[in-house]
C-alpha cells in the first residue's frame, strides 16, 4: 500500500515537472485550480456536488473531443473549420444505417456498424480535406471552410434539414450511459486523450507533425513525407470529429445537420487557450485538457450563478483575448531570459 | 581631396551587458568603395545598424556631411542620403517594379496621395541612373535575384543615397550577375556615390573595395587600403590566427566504386552526368550559381525525379523515389540553407539530432525510445563539440557554426555511406570552418564517400581530392585537386 | 489583353457569366429585370462587408467579428431610438451605427497591433465579447417596430422595375453599397495608405524598412471594417424592418469565401474592388437563384461549398505547381559545351 502510495507520489512529482518545464502549461494549471477554487469558494453546496460533476462529465467530452481534432489541423500551421460539419454528417449517416438495421440484426450489432461507419466517414471527410490542403495547395482555413459547407450541406440534403431521430434504444447509451457510475462519454474521452497523448508525444507520426509544423521545407528535407502526414492528420481529426458528432447525436438522442455549430470557434478557443501555437507546431493534449476543464469549471459556476449563455460567450472570449496578451507579456520575458542565458553562455564559453 | 561623408567616433553599443561594438571608428569618403568584413558576431550588422540609425550607440558620435548627431534617427539616416541594401532586398513582390523603385521616395516626400503618372516617370528616372532597362509592370516576385536587386538599388538612388550599404549583395547572384552589379556599382561610385560592401568573398571584395575596415569582437582590428591586404594578411586579421592551408591527399582505394551516376539528367535542368565516388574519397562538384550543381544535389537525394540514366550503390542499382529511399539506402544530404531547409529551430537539439532517423530511436513497444534519443544527442553533443550546456536548448539559441554542427550531426546519425554536402560553410565562421572540414576529412578517411557542392574555390581546394565542373547543367571537366591551384580552378570556372 | 486575360478577375468573371447563362438559360426569369435588383438588394449589407473586409484580408489579416460588430451597432441604436422615441432625422442613427462599429473595430485593430497577435484568433474572441456583453447588458428581445425615421427609409425606393410578373424596387441603402466600393477603391489605387495595405500584405518586413506606418496601418484597417460593419448593420435592420440581436452572426466565413473568390490571396498583397464584387455576386446568385432552375434550397449550402472548394482550387493547384517547378537551366541547343577531361582522375 505505501509502496503503491510513494510510486503515486512520484508519478505526481514527474508531472508536476514536466509541467513547471513548460511555462505556458504551468500558467494554464495554476489558473484551472484557481478557478476550481473560485467557484468552490463561491457556491459550495452547488459546485461541489456530485451531481454537478457528473454534469460536467457529461458536458465536457463532445467539446474536448472537437477540439482534439482542431488541434492537429492547428499543429500542423493550419486549422480546420469543418470538424463540426464531419461530426454531424458522419452522425447522420450513421444513424441511418442503424435505424435501417436495427431490424435486421438488432440493436447493439446495429450499434456497432453504425460506429464503424461513423468512423469511416470521418476518415473519408478527413481525406479529404488533406488532399484540398496538401494536393491541391488551397489553404487549410479556405479549404475546410469549403469543406465544412459541402459536408453540412450534404447533411442538410440528405435530412431536408430535420432531425433524424428513432434509432436503436441502446445509442443513447454512448452519450448518456454511466458504467458503475461513470459516465460513458467521459471514458470515451479519457480513452482518447490517452491514445493521442501518446500518439503526439510517443509516436513517430506525432513527432513529424510536430516538426512538420514547425518547418515544412526542412521537414521534406529530413525525408518526412509533408503530403502524407498532412493527410493523416487531417484523417484522424476526421475520425475524432466523427466521434464528437456520435456522442452530441447520442446525447439528444436524435442527428441533425445544424447541432453544435458554436463548436467550432469554441474548440478553436480551446486550442489557443490550451497553448497550441496557431503557427503550427507545438501544443499538447494535456493543454487541451486543462484548458476544457478550466472552461467548464467556468461555465457550470456560472450556471451555479444563473448566468445566461451569452455571459458565458462574452467571458470565453474576454479569457481568450486576456490569455493571449498574457501569453504576449510571457513570452516576452522568457525570450528575455533566454536571450540574457544565452549571452551569459557565450561569455562563459569564451 | 576626398571630402568625408560619415564620421564614426568611438561608437559602443553593448546588449544586456555583452559588448557588440567597442570603441570603433570609421570614415567613408564620398565616392569611396569600402569594405567592411569581419567573421559573423564580430559587429558588422550592428554597426549596420547604427550607421542607419535603428541603433542609437551608448557612446561616440556621428557626423554625417560635417552634421554631428547624438542620436540617428532613421528617418534622419535617410534624408542624410545613407541607405541599405538588404541581403533580401526588402521588394514588395506583390507590387510593380515601378511602385517598388519609386513608392520610397515618394513616401519620403510624405505625399498622401498615389500619381501613377508621376510614380512611372520616376520609376524610369531610376533605372536610367543605373543603365538598365526594365519591364515596368512586371511583378517584382517574378523577377530574377539579380534584377531584384537592382530594383533595391534603383529605389535606393532615388531618394537621394549618398551612401549604399550593401549586405552581402552576391550571396545569391551568378558570377555574370556579379560582374554587371559592380559595373553598376563602379558607375555609381564615379557618380560621388559612396558605397560600404559588407562581405566575406575575399576574391570579390578585393576586385571591388578600394579600402577595408576588419571587425572582430566589436573592435576594429585593422583598416587601410585594400592592396596593402593579401589574402593571407586578410585571413589572418578577420580570424586573429593563422589558418593552415592543407590539402586533402589523394587516398589508397581499392575495389568498386561506392556511389556512381551513369548518364542521369532532369528535363530542363541537367543531363548527360557521370561520376563516381569511392570509398574515402572527396569529391567536390563546383560550378557557378544557376549551374544546375543543387538541382543535381537534391536529385542524388531522392528530392527531385531522374528523368534519364541509372545510380548505384555498391555496385547495386538504386530508384530513388523519395529522400526517405535515399536515406534508408544511407545517403546523407546537408541541405545548402541551414536555417529554411537542416534545421527546426525552435525545437531541441535533441528533437533536430534525431529528425531524420526517428524510425531507429523507437523501442520494442514503437514509441520513440527517449532514453536513446538523450544517449545518441549526447554522443554527438560530445562528439561534433557543440558548444551547449544541454541536448534540450532549443537550436535557435546556438551560434551559426554549432547550428551547422547539429544539422552535420542529423545526418551523420544515420551511419551515410555516401554523405553529399551542399555548400557546407556558408555562413560560418572561419574558424567552425575550419573544423568542419577537419572532420569532414576524418569521415572520408573512415570509409564515407563525399560529395561537396561548393563554388567556394579554396574549400574546395583544401578538402576535395577530385573536383568535377559544372556548367548549365553538364560536367565540363574533372581533375584531381593535386594537379590544380585556385587560380587555374578559379580560371576553368569562369571561362565560357 | 493577354494581361486582362491572365487576371484573377477574368476567371471569376467567365465563371459569373456562365453560372449566369446556366441559370437563364433553364429559366428566363433570372434575366428579368426585377430579377436583377432583387439580387442587388439581397448583396447590399454583404458587399458593405465584404468590400470593407477585403482591406483587411489585403493587409494579411482578417476579421471574423464583423458580424458580432454589426448587430452590436443596429441593436443598440434601435434600442436607444426607440427608448428616447426618436422622430429627427435619419442620419443621427445611421451615424451613431457607424459610430460604434468605428469603435469596436478601433479595439479590434489595437489589441492586434499593440500585441502583434494573430487576427484570426483576436476577432474570434471579441466576436465573443462583444455579442455576449450587448445580450447579457441590452438584452435579447427582437425590436419588431423600427422608429418611423428608419422605417420610412426602408420605404424609399430608387427605382422600381416591373417584369412580367414581378415588381422590384432599388432600396436607397443600395447607395451605401456603391459608396463603400468606390471609396475602398480609391483608398487602394490612389492612396499612399492603400499601397502602404499592399505593401504590408506583401512583406511586413520590407514595409517597415521602407518607412511605413505599419501598426498604423493595421488599426486602420480593422477599424475601417467596423466601421463598415456598424453601416452594414443599420442597413440591415433598416432592410428587414426590425432589429433582432441573433441576425448576421455566422455569416462571417461566406463573406470571407466571396472576398477569396474574387481573386484575393488569403495570405495578403493582392485583391481588387472588382474582384471581390465579381466573388459576391458569385455568392448571392448561388445563395438567391438556384431555386429558379429547381435546386431545392436545401442544396444550397452543399452547391456553395463545391463553388469555395472549385473557385479556389485552382489559382491553389497553379500556384502549388509553380513553386516546386525549377528555372529551366540546360541550353536548348544541344550542342556540347567542351570535352570532359581525365576520365576518373583516381584510377
Amino acid at each position: 500500500m505505501s509502496e503503491k502510495r510513494q510510486s503515486l507520489g512520484t508519478a505526481i512529482k514527474t508531472g508536476l515537472k514536466n509541467l513547471s518545464s513548460d511555462s505556458k502549461l504551468m500558467r494554464l494549471f495554476v489558473i484551472m485550480v484557481g478557478v476550481f477554487i473560485l467557484m468552490s469558494a463561491l457556491r459550495p453546496s452547488s459546485f461541489l456536488t456530485i451531481s454537478n460533476f457528473q454534469s460536467m462529465a457529461f458536458q465536457i467530452p463532445e467539446l474536448g473531443i472537437y477540439a482534439i481534432a482542431v488541434m492537429l489541423a492547428m499543429l500542423l500551421g493550419g486549422i480546420d473549420l469543418s470538424v463540426v460539419g464531419i461530426g454531424n454528417l458522419s452522425g447522420i449517416l450513421s444513424c441511418f444505417l442503424m435505424i435501417y438495421l436495427e431490424p435486421k440484426i438488432g440493436g447493439m450489432p446495429a450499434l456497432l456498424c453504425g460506429i464503424v461507419l461513423a468512423v469511416v466517414i470521418g476518415l473519408a471527410c478527413g481525406l479529404l480535406n488533406g488532399v484540398l490542403i496538401a494536393k491541391v495547395g488551397i489553404p487549410a482555413m479556405i479549404a475546410t471552410l469549403g469543406s465544412m459547407e459541402i459536408f453540412s450541406g450534404l447533411g442538410i440534403l440528405l435530412t431536408d434539414g430535420a432531425a433524424v431521430m428513432g434509432m436503436p434504444e441502446e445509442f443513447t447509451v454512448i452519450g448518456n450511459g454511466s458504467i458503475f457510475g461513470f459516465p460513458v462519454p467521459m471514458a470515451i474521452f479519457i480513452v482518447v486523450v490517452a491514445i493521442f497523448t501518446i500518439y503526439l508525444q510517443g509516436k513517430q507520426f506525432g513527432m513529424e507533425l510536430y516538426l512538420l509544423g514547425t518547418n515544412p521545407k526542412a521537414s521534406r528535407f529530413t525525408g518526412i513525407k509533408n503530403d502524407w502526414v498532412t493527410m493523416k492528420a487531417h484523417m484522424l481529426g476526421g475520425a475524432l470529429a466523427a466521434v464528437g458528432g456520435l456522442i452530441l447525436a447520442s446525447h439528444s438522442n436524435s442527428a441533425k445537420a445544424d447541432y453544435g455549430s458554436s463548436y467550432t470557434l469554441q474548440s478553436i478557443l480551446i486550442c489557443v487557450l490550451g497553448g497550441v501555437s496557431p503557427s503550427g507546431g507545438f501544443g499538447k493534449v494535456t493543454g487541451i485538457v486543462m484548458a476544457i476543464f478550466t472552461l467548464q469549471f467556468l461555465s457550470s459556476g456560472f450556471n451555479i450563478l444563473r448566468f445566461s449563455s451569452y455571459q458565458k460567450t462574452f467571458i470565453w472570449g474576454a479569457v481568450l483575448v486576456a490569455t493571449l496578451i498574457i501569453n504576449y507579456y510571457g513570452d516576452k520575458r522568457a525570450e528575455r531570459k533566454k536571450r540574457e542565458a544565452a549571452k551569459a553562455e557565450a561569455k562563459t564559453a569564451q | 581631396m576626398a571630402q568625408p561623408f560619415i564620421k564614426l567616433t568611438g561608437i559602443s553599443k553593448s546588449f544586456a551587458g555583452v559588448k557588440a561594438l567597442q570603441n570603433v571608428d570609421m570614415v567613408i569618403n564620398q565616392g569611396e568603395t569600402r569594405c567592411l568584413a569581419g567573421e559573423n558576431g564580430g559587429g558588422k550588422s550592428t554597426l549596420i545598424k547604427v550607421i542607419s540609425g535603428f541603433y542609437t550607440p551608448d557612446e561616440g558620435t556621428i557626423e554625417i556631411n560635417g552634421k554631428v548627431y547624438k542620436k540617428l534617427t532613421p528617418q534622419q539616416a535617410i534624408r542624410e542620403g545613407i541607405q541599405i541594401i538588404y541581403q533580401d532586398f526588402s521588394v514588395f513582390p506583390n507590387l510593380t517594379v515601378a511602385e517598388n523603385i519609386a513608392l520610397s521616395s515618394e513616401r519620403l516626400e510624405n505625399k498622401k496621395f498615389v500619381n501613377w503618372k508621376a510614380i512611372r516617370e520616376k520609376a524610369k528616372k531610376g533605372l536610367s541612373l543605373v543603365n538598365v532597362e526594365m519591364d515596368l509592370d512586371a511583378k517584382v516576385g517574378d523577377l530574377s535575384v539579380a534584377d531584384k536587386q537592382l530594383v533595391a538599388i534603383c529605389r535606393a538612388l532615388l531618394q537621394d543615397a549618398k551612401l549604399l550599404v550593401m549586405d552581402e549583395p552576391t550571396t545569391a547572384l551568378t558570377r555574370k550577375e556579379v560582374d554587371s552589379l559592380f559595373k553598376v556599382v563602379r558607375d555609381l561610385q564615379k557618380k560621388g556615390i559612396a558605397i560600404l560592401f559588407v562581405s566575406h568573398k575575399l576574391e570579390e571584395v578585393f576586385e571591388i573595395a578600394e579600402e577595408l575596415t576588419i571587425l572582430r569582437n566589436g573592435r576594429k582590428v585593422i583598416e587601410g587600403h585594400m592592396k596593402d591586404f593579401d589574402r593571407e594578411k586578410f585571413i589572418y586579421y578577420m580570424t586573429g590566427r593563422k589558418i593552415e592551408e592543407s590539402h586533402y591527399d589523394q587516398p589508397e582505394v581499392a575495389g568498386a566504386p561506392m556511389f556512381k551516376v551513369e548518364n542521369i539528367g532532369i528535363k530542363d535542368l541537367f543531363k548527360d552526368i557521370s561520376f563516381e565516388v569511392y570509398a574515402g574519397e572527396i569529391v567536390g562538384i563546383t560550378g557557378l550559381l544557376g549551374s544546375g550543381r543543387s538541382e543535381l544535389a537534391r536529385a542524388l537525394f531522392g528530392l527531385e525525379k531522374l528523368t534519364e540514366g541509372k545510380v548505384y550503390l555498391e555496385g547495386k542499382e538504386l530508384h530513388l523515389h523519395s529522400v526517405k529511399d535515399a536515406i534508408d539506402h544511407g545517403i546523407s544530404y546537408v541541405p545548402e540553407d541551414r536555417l529554411t531547409e537542416g534545421l527546426f529551430l525552435p525545437h531541441s537539439i535533441a528533437n533536430n539530432t534525431v529528425a531524420a532517423t526517428l524510425d531507429k530511436n523507437l523501442d520494442k513497444r514503437h514509441l520513440l525510445d527517449k532514453k536513446k534519443i538523450r544517449e545518441t544527442t549526447d554522443n554527438w553533443i560530445h562528439e561534433m563539440k557543440v558548444v551547449t550546456p544541454s541536448g534540450a536548448l532549443p537550436v535557435q539559441a546556438l551560434s551559426g557554426g554549432n547550428q551547422q554542427k547539429v544539422v552535420l550531426a542529423k545526418w551523420l546519425s544515420n551511419n551515410p555511406k555516401v554523405l553529399i554536402l551542399n555548400s557546407p560553410t556558408v555562413g560560418v565562421d572561419i574558424g567552425a570552418k575550419t573544423d568542419i572540414h577537419e572532420y569532414t576529412r576524418h569521415l572520408a578517411a573512415q570509409g564515407m564517400a563525399v560529395i561537396i557542392i561548393s563554388d567556394d574555390i579554396p574549400e574546395v581546394m583544401q578538402t576535395c581530392n577530385r573536383v568535377l565542373i559544372m556548367k548549365k547543367g553538364r560536367i565540363v571537366g574533372q581533375y584531381a585537386t593535386a594537379d590544380l591551384d585556385e587560380t587555374s580552378l578559379s580560371n576553368k570556372l569562369s571561362e565560357s | 489583353m493577354k494581361k486582362i486575360v491572365k487576371t484573377n478577375e477574368f476567371f471569376v468573371a467567365i465563371t459569373v457569366v456562365a453560372l449566369c447563362l446556366f441559370i437563364g438559360i433553364r429559366n428566363p426569369v433570372f434575366f428579368t429585370g426585377a430579377n436583377a435588383v432583387s439580387l442587388l438588394k439581397n448583396s447590399v449589407v454583404d458587399g458593405i462587408m465584404a468590400f470593407a473586409l477585403m482591406l483587411g484580408i489585403i493587409a494579411g489579416g482578417i476579421d471574423v467579428s464583423f458580424p458580432a460588430i454589426a448587430v452590436c451597432s443596429f441593436y443598440l441604436t434601435n434600442k436607444l431610438m426607440q427608448t428616447i422615441d426618436f422622430q429627427g432625422s435619419v442620419v443621427l442613427p445611421i451615424l451613431m451605427a457607424v459610430a460604434i462599429g468605428t469603435v469596436l473595430g478601433f479595439i479590434n485593430g489595437v489589441i492586434i497591433a499593440k500585441y502583434n497577435l494573430p487576427a484570426f484568433i483576436v476577432t474570434l474572441g471579441t466576436s465573443s465579447v462583444f455579442h455576449g456583453l450587448l445580450i447579457s447588458l441590452v438584452g435579447s428581445r427582437q425590436i419588431g417596430r423600427l422608429q418611423p425615421p428608419l422605417e420610412e427609409m426602408s420605404k424609399a425606393s430608387l427605382f422600381t422595375v416591373q417584369s412580367d410578373n414581378a415588381v422590384s424596387s432599388m432600396p436607397v441603402t443600395f447607395i451605401f453599397l456603391v459608396v463603400i466600393a468606390v471609396v475602398v477603391h480609391i483608398i487602394l489605387k490612389y492612396t499612399m495608405l492603400g499601397r502602404g495595405i499592399y505593401a504590408v500584405g506583401g512583406d511586413r518586413v520590407s514595409a517597415e524598412r521602407a518607412g511605413f506606418p505599419v501598426k498604423g496601418i493595421q488599426v486602420f484597417v480593422y477599424t475601417f471594417i467596423g466601421m463598415a460593419a456598424g453601416l452594414a448593420g443599420i442597413v440591415h435592420s433598416i432592410q428587414a424592418r426590425m432589429a433582432i440581436p441573433t441576425d448576421l452572426m455566422g455569416n462571417e466565413m461566406l463573406i470571407i469565401a466571396a472576398v477569396v473568390l474574387g481573386g484575393t490571396n488569403i495570405s495578403g498583397g493582392s485583391g481588387t474592388v472588382i474582384g471581390t464584387a465579381l466573388g459576391l455576386a458569385l455568392i448571392t446568385i448561388t445563395k438567391n437563384s438556384l431555386i429558379l432552375i429547381g435546386i431545392p434550397s436545401t442544396a444550397q449550402r452543399f452547391v456553395l461549398g463545391l463553388i469555395i472548394v472549385a473557385g479556389t482550387a485552382v489559382s491553389a493547384y497553379q500556384a502549388l505547381r509553380n513553386s516546386r517547378k525549377n528555372p529551366k537551366i540546360l541550353a536548348d541547343t544541344d550542342t556540347p559545351v567542351k570535352d570532359v577531361e581525365g576520365g576518373a582522375a583516381n584510377v
